[in-house]
């Protein structure tokens, strides 16, 4: 299609015109708020003892999360694609099936199984506290992470086949040294850009987290609790939008791994 | 020595291996040669242990491997997309083995650097595979595959995936190298040329049967069937017998015609057949014709013979077939 | 780059003639066409190709008695990876539906028919609904700038396209508070209106349609439209008879997996949405409150409601996305 000059300026002014109000806008103006009392101030802002626990308790869901979600992710992907069994697209859909359940639902359907009214609530009455305690939010993490190591990893399973690991095999390479050599280096840019979306959410959740949790400021709030938590129960503007305003630098930076990593992926 | 016996391998109902024994003898180059589905790489990859028999046994140098993994079968395996460590370096590649088999750096280093010599790839030691030709990548497979020192070197349409110039001068060296390392060799492959230029051993196989076993020139000349005879080199249908095209002779006289076909035995006779087209193929001239019965052949004939006769679309020749040319009487001891 | 490079060179050598065979006879002409077959692409190929008619992948999976195993995925893998995934997903999803029948389908029917839990679901719906027409629009038009137009800056802005992935849901509803909020430096307050939902919702599913629409849009065979415009057709005929049924698959599904994240969303509108009941309480509020008033029964009908909604929007697309290949496929 040839479109005139005219029509293809009007199409770009419209296009970056509702990116600029939709994205652009918003975030310019929490930078700004965030930063105009000064650098001094934002810093004292997500420094504050409770904050600090905060990001201590974000950073220690992701730890725990993100070497289950790979070893799991990896030995899921690794089923689905080479596996041969029945059940086998039940399994697929279950693996998709996190994106499809809110997280408010997420957080539901975890009180109910782990709660102290439901199906385990006799772990919780033994002094197994899951919910409302850091098992449950790592549980619900887990949970909504669970998708992108397995997305990530898929593909490339596929596409790498199996050549490679049979003529390992052939060489004399018995399988887990097949798997250490040349499995897992052929599944590393992948494997990388699942853990990259795994973190970025893990830090991020919110919905599912926020049902699980007791939210005690410096014991039970992860950074996007205390987010929520200055804004709405503190009234506490500025801290909420310096709280988001770190969160959001995060989120930038993962952003740039995304870009980067998927050239590096296309690479191959 | 290669023995297989009696293997049978099923996908479903389709019979992938049916019955099938082999004998490979040592160092030689043996060519398991057959259309799709015949077999071929089924065979082959059992051999090597990718692919699990339903019954039958595999021994290598007397030894019984059938319930062997690869890894503990002393195999090297060729594989037709190369199966390049995309990760490693040419280096990091070859010397797979070794590393799996913790031999020493210098032992390993001094290994690869010969075979990197042998191969031809001194020079590309530390380029990763995406940065070689597909020759250059089947001939660091090759080098891979020969590193770990395999009592049995098995390749699996190596050349398929490579262009046809490349391919020949592959073959060619891959002759060569036979002919330095002296590692028996199995060679899987669809094409007649390709086998036959160069293999010492041919089996034949289709629909999961071996057809025939022999040397290239047996089975060109002698084939035990019909199917052996049209796979491995072009046929025509001469008065009902299978003829090669350049085994037939063209002749504008009939009594001449008649006179020099009564010297070769069992001939199918002489054919009258229209010239429908001449075309001339280099060396070698192809003559399109149709007999009287309606029945279409093409015979190949030299150039100057093509001179001489001045063929002439649209005109009646005489055909006979010359020299040894139809299937021969299925010789026992050539067939299994 | 490789890849396209075997592509290629495959490409050759299957273009490449086999074996000269000259002759034109019945039995020339039966070999001939099995090598044409004989393809040369994967040594597994040479397992059922075309056996009697019957193409190799309709029969059935190889029995592997004895197969020496080479590959990683054991019989144990799977029962552990089922078993976790069991434990992580389905048992707490297991947990929720029986929950909600707690009191019977009629107590999950009273509960989820109650009017402030209906007035939660037709917001939630309402919203997303629109939500969704939006990114059909807006999303393939913002596709279109950035596969079409050239223009400083486009890099960026194609990255920053999935910001609202990677940013928490929590933090695009502070910063379009800060926008749109109590004291906007613009004067436009939307917190507690559904237009507030809105604006939230669009942000937080902006990526969905751009995203699947960009990569069809950049494969899509231009010397088709240069085709059409050849005939004669307009601008607006090509795009309309040319490019939209190309892109309908991608727009459609961009657009059914924004509706379904929409319908359960929750940290981007808590803030600016203001849960008021009947107004601008969408079904993730409701529930999330009927958990604080410590009424579960009511928390879980409705977040199976919501579930309901979702797989079946969900359904939906995989019915129609089928239908269309399907279509295509037999058009080719």
């Amino acid at each position: 299609m040839r479109v005139s000059r005219a029509t293809r300026l009007s199409l770009r002014l419209v296009a970056l015109g509702y990116l600029f109000v939709l994205l652009a806008v918003p975030i310019g103006v929490i930078l700004w708020r965030s930063f105009s009392p000064g650098l001094s101030e934002f810093i004292a802002s997500v420094s504050t003892p409770a904050a600090r626990s905060a990001i201590n308790l974000s950073l220690l869901i992701v730890v725990i999360v993100v070497p289950l979600n790979v070893v799991f992710g990896i030995a899921t992907a690794l089923a689905l694609v080479r596996g041969r069994f029945r059940g086998r697209g039940l399994l697929q859909a279950v693996v998709d099936l996190p994106f499809a359940v809110s997280p408010i639902v997420v957080g539901v359907a975890l009180i109910m199984l782990w709660g102290a009214g439901g199906w385990f609530g006799a772990l919780d009455q033994a002094g197994l506290k899951v919910i409302f305690g850091l098992p449950g939010m790592v549980i619900a993490t887990i949970f909504v992470t669970l998708p992108f190591v397995v997305r990530e990893v898929e593909p490339v399973l596929h596409e790498i086949g199996q050549e490679q690991e049979q003529a390992a095999s052939t060489l004399g390479a018995n399988r887990w040294q097949t798997f250490w050599r040349i499995t897992l280096p052929a599944i590393r840019w992948g494997l990388t850009y699942g853990v990259v979306l795994t973190v970025a959410r893990a830090l991020g959740e919110f919905g599912a987290v926020i049902m699980v949790s007791s939210g005690f400021p410096g014991v039970s709030q992860t950074l996007t609790l205390l987010v929520h938590s200055r804004y709405i129960d503190d009234h506490n503007t500025y801290g909420a939008y310096a709280a988001a305003t770190l969160l959001m630098g995060i989120a930038l930076v993962v952003l740039l791994l995304m870009t980067l990593l998927d050239r590096k992926r296309s690479d191959r | 020595m290669i023995t297989v016996t009696s293997a049978r391998k099923n996908y479903g109902s389709f019979a992938a291996l049916d019955d099938v024994s082999l004998d490979i003898p040592s160092g030689s180059l043996t060519a398991l040669l057959g259309p799709s589905g015949s077999g071929k790489s089924t065979l082959l990859r059992s051999i090597a242990g990718l692919e699990g028999l339903d019954s039958g046994t595999v021994t290598i140098q007397g030894r019984d491997v059938t319930n062997e993994p690869p890894q503990r079968r002393g195999i090297g395996f060729v594989f037709q997309h190369y199966a390049a460590f995309k990760h490693m370096t040419v280096r990091d590649n070859v010397a797979f083995g070794l590393t799996i088999r913790k031999r020493p750096k210098a032992e390993t280093d001094k290994k690869v650097d010969e075979l990197l010599e042998i191969v031809g790839l001194e020079g590309f030691r530390h380029r990763y595979p995406a940065q070689l030709s597909g020759g250059q990548r089947q001939r660091m497979a090759l080098a891979r595959a020969l590193a770990v020192d395999p009592q049995v070197l098995l390749l699996d349409e190596p050349f398929g995936a490579l262009d046809a110039k490349v391919r020949t001068d592959l073959r060619q060296w891959l002759r060569r190298l036979h002919d330095e390392v002296h590692v028996t060799t199995v060679l899987v492959t669809h094409d007649q040329e390709e086998a036959l230029d160069v293999a010492d051993r041919i089996a034949v196989l289709n629909k999961g049967q071996i057809e025939q076993v022999g040397d290239p020139v047996t089975l060109y000349e002698r084939p035990a069937n019909d199917f052996v005879m049209g796979f491995l080199g072009s046929v025509a249908r001469l008065g009902g017998q299978l003829v090669r095209p350049h085994d037939i002779a063209l002749e504008r006289d009939r009594t001449t015609a008649l006179a020099n076909d009564a010297k070769v035995p069992d001939s199918p006779g002489v054919i009258d057949a229209v010239v429908e087209r001449v075309v001339p193929l280099g060396f070698e001239v192809r003559v399109d014709l149709r007999a009287d019965s309606g029945e279409r052949f093409a015979a190949q004939i030299t150039r100057r013979d093509a001179a001489e006769l001045q063929l002439r679309e649209g005109e009646t020749i005489h055909a006979r077939a010359i020299g040894r040319s139809s299937v021969v009487d299925v010789d026992p001891a050539l067939a299994i | 780059m490789t890849a396209e490079t075997d592509q290629q060179r495959r490409g050759a050598a299957d273009a490449a003639p086999l074996s000269p065979r000259p002759g034109s006879d019945g039995a020339g002409a039966t070999d001939a066409a099995e090598l044409t077959r004989r393809d040369g692409t994967r040594p597994e190929d040479d397992r059922p190709v075309g056996h009697d008619g019957h193409p190799g992948h309709g029969s059935p999976e190889p029995r592997r008695r004895r197969l020496p195993r080479i590959g990683v995925a054991q019989p144990l893998g799977i029962g552990v990876v089922t078993l976790w995934l069991s434990v992580i997903v389905l048992l707490p999803l297991a947990a929720l539906t029986a929950a909600s029948f707690g009191e019977g389908l009629s107590g999950l029917w009273d509960a989820v028919t109650a009017p402030s839990a209906i007035a939660a679901l037709w917001v939630t719906v309402l919203v997303s609904a629109i939500v969704a027409v939006v990114n059909a629009v807006l999303g393939t038009l913002v596709a279109w700038v950035l596969v079409r137009d050239e223009f400083p800056g486009k890099r960026v802005v194609n990255a920053l396209i999935d910001l609202p992935f990677a940013l928490p849901t929590i933090v695009a509803s502070i910063v379009l508070l800060s926008l749109y909020g109590p004291n906007s430096p613009i004067g436009l307050q939307l917190n507690a209106t559904r237009w507030g939902l809105v604006v939230a919702l669009l942000f937080v599913t902006l990526p969905f349609v751009v995203r699947s629409v960009q990569p069809v849009l950049i494969e899509a065979d231009r010397e088709v439209e240069e085709a059409a415009a050849s005939l004669g057709a307009s601008n607006w005929t090509t795009f309309r008879r040319i490019v939209l049924p190309t892109l309908a698959p991608a727009i459609l599904g961009g657009t059914g997996l924004a509706f379904a994240r929409a319908i359960g969303e929750y940290g981007s509108v808590v803030l600016i949405g203001g849960d008021i009941p009947r107004e601008t309480q969408v079904a993730s509020q409701y529930i999330q409150q009927q958990i604080e008033i410590d009424r579960p029964l009511n928390a879980a009908a409705v977040s199976v409601a919501l579930l309901a909604i979702a797989f079946l929007t969900l359904l939906l697309l995989r019915v129609l996305s089928s239908r269309t290949q399907r279509r295509e496929e037999r058009d080719v």
